[in-house]
């Protein structure tokens, strides 16, 4: 499917429930970005057919400058990427009968539902490890890029000079062949989930994914922001691969099945495992 | 901190975060993390410099990234101790 946002037609998948569901419940998946969401591909793939599986309709598309979608990557950024997010909401609303809205994002995409919600106020808000500080994130894709070239450069790779040419005049970035200008770079870097946490979402589910099962410190901050703020926030951990990182075979099962029983919690169409 | 202890939590740090399915233990101070049997990628490295700066406290300056770094739990606790130490340094 198709639907427009701006100059730009977005391309992506809609997930019908199987059977006899009422197909009043929707789930919008927003994506990571660049080599993150190249990796996830797969878990977001899996977690729509389970989200579907459950009863859910489900929106997964590629946002505006990215993917199958058009739009001039030179101006992707995540205040062009929100209004994406409503565009897809928008064409959810026409083209099915749901009328319930959750939205799931991963990394930068779960910064971007977090943002978007603060507009839309779903009833489900699903942030799988998102990005709390864009600081932080721009310096770890540096950080990423460096290590790609050390590895493939071996005794030849100079850090300073690999690292300073990153910074040194060349305002747009390249995050392995992702362009970032510097404007998108700006906004990233102004991303501050622990100052904007709001109680938008009537219900908000934080999942950390990583090498332990509890959250960091730095997600325990953001539940509590988010509980400050008045919203109905669950903070849960699974220890899982970081799967927006690796290239490998990767299903992302244990955060599919914490999230589908969260949301079976809090008032979903019903409940599924995900696929076998 | 002794280096012996350091090497240790590293150890653990490197099982836990690249999910190694081995012990700490049975990982040797010297042998090239990039090789049998850890086989550490490219991935895991950037996930073991951020852990290793949520434990420690310390930063990964860009400009210090090298294979030498990573190869062996010997070169990765010998630059996490020359960073506490720079870092206790300079407060």
């Amino acid at each position: 499917m198709e639907f427009r946002s701006s100059d730009a037609v977005l391309r992506g998948m809609l997930h019908m429930p199987a059977g006899d569901g009422d197909r009043r419940a929707a789930v919008v998946i927003c994506p990571p970005f660049a080599e993150e969401k190249k990796c996830a591909q797969r878990v977001l793939v899996h977690a729509a057919r389970a989200l579907a599986q459950a009863g859910f309709v489900v929106l997964r598309f590629d946002l505006s400058g990215t993917g199958e979608s058009t739009g001039d990557p030179a101006a992707g950024c995540p205040s062009r990427w929100r209004e994406d997010i409503e565009r897809a909401i928008e064409f959810v609303w026409q083209a099915t009968d749901a009328h319930r809205l959750g939205l799931l994002g991963l990394r930068l995409g779960g910064t971007l539902a977090a943002e978007a919600a603060t507009g839309l106020q779903p009833e489900w808000l699903v942030l799988w490890e998102p990005v709390v500080n864009g600081r932080r994130y721009l310096q770890l894709n540096v950080r990423r890029s460096l290590i790609k070239k050390m590895l493939t450069q071996g005794e030849q790779f100079d850090a300073k000079q690999a690292a300073g040419k990153q910074r040194d005049g060349h305002e747009d970035m390249d995050f392995d062949g992702h362009f970032v200008s510097a404007r998108c770079q700006d906004e990233i870097s102004s991303v501050d989930m622990l100052g904007s946490a709001d109680a938008a979402a009537q219900n908000v589910f934080l999942l950390g994914i990583g090498p332990r099962d509890t959250l960091s410190r730095e997600q325990g901050g953001l539940v509590e922001a988010y509980d400050a703020a008045g919203a109905k926030v669950t903070g849960a951990a699974v220890r899982e691969p970081p799967f927006w990182s690796l290239v490998g075979l990767v299903r992302g099962d244990a955060a599919i099945r914490e999230t589908l029983a969260w949301l079976n919690a809090e008032g979903g169409p019903g409940d599924a495992k995900p696929d076998p | 901190m002794a280096d012996e202890q350091l090497k240790s939590e590293i150890k653990e740090l490197l099982v836990e975060v690249c999910f190694l399915d081995i012990s700490p233990d049975e990982i040797t101070d010297d042998g090239n993390l990039m090789d049998d049997p850890y086989n550490i990628e490219s991935f895991n490295l950037l996930e073991i410099s951020v852990h290793l700066e949520e434990k420690y406290g310390i930063s990964f300056a860009e400009e210090d990234l090298s294979l030498d770094l990573f190869q062996s739990i010997n070169s990765i606790a010998a630059y996490v101790k020359g960073k506490l130490a720079a870092e206790q340094a300079a407060s």
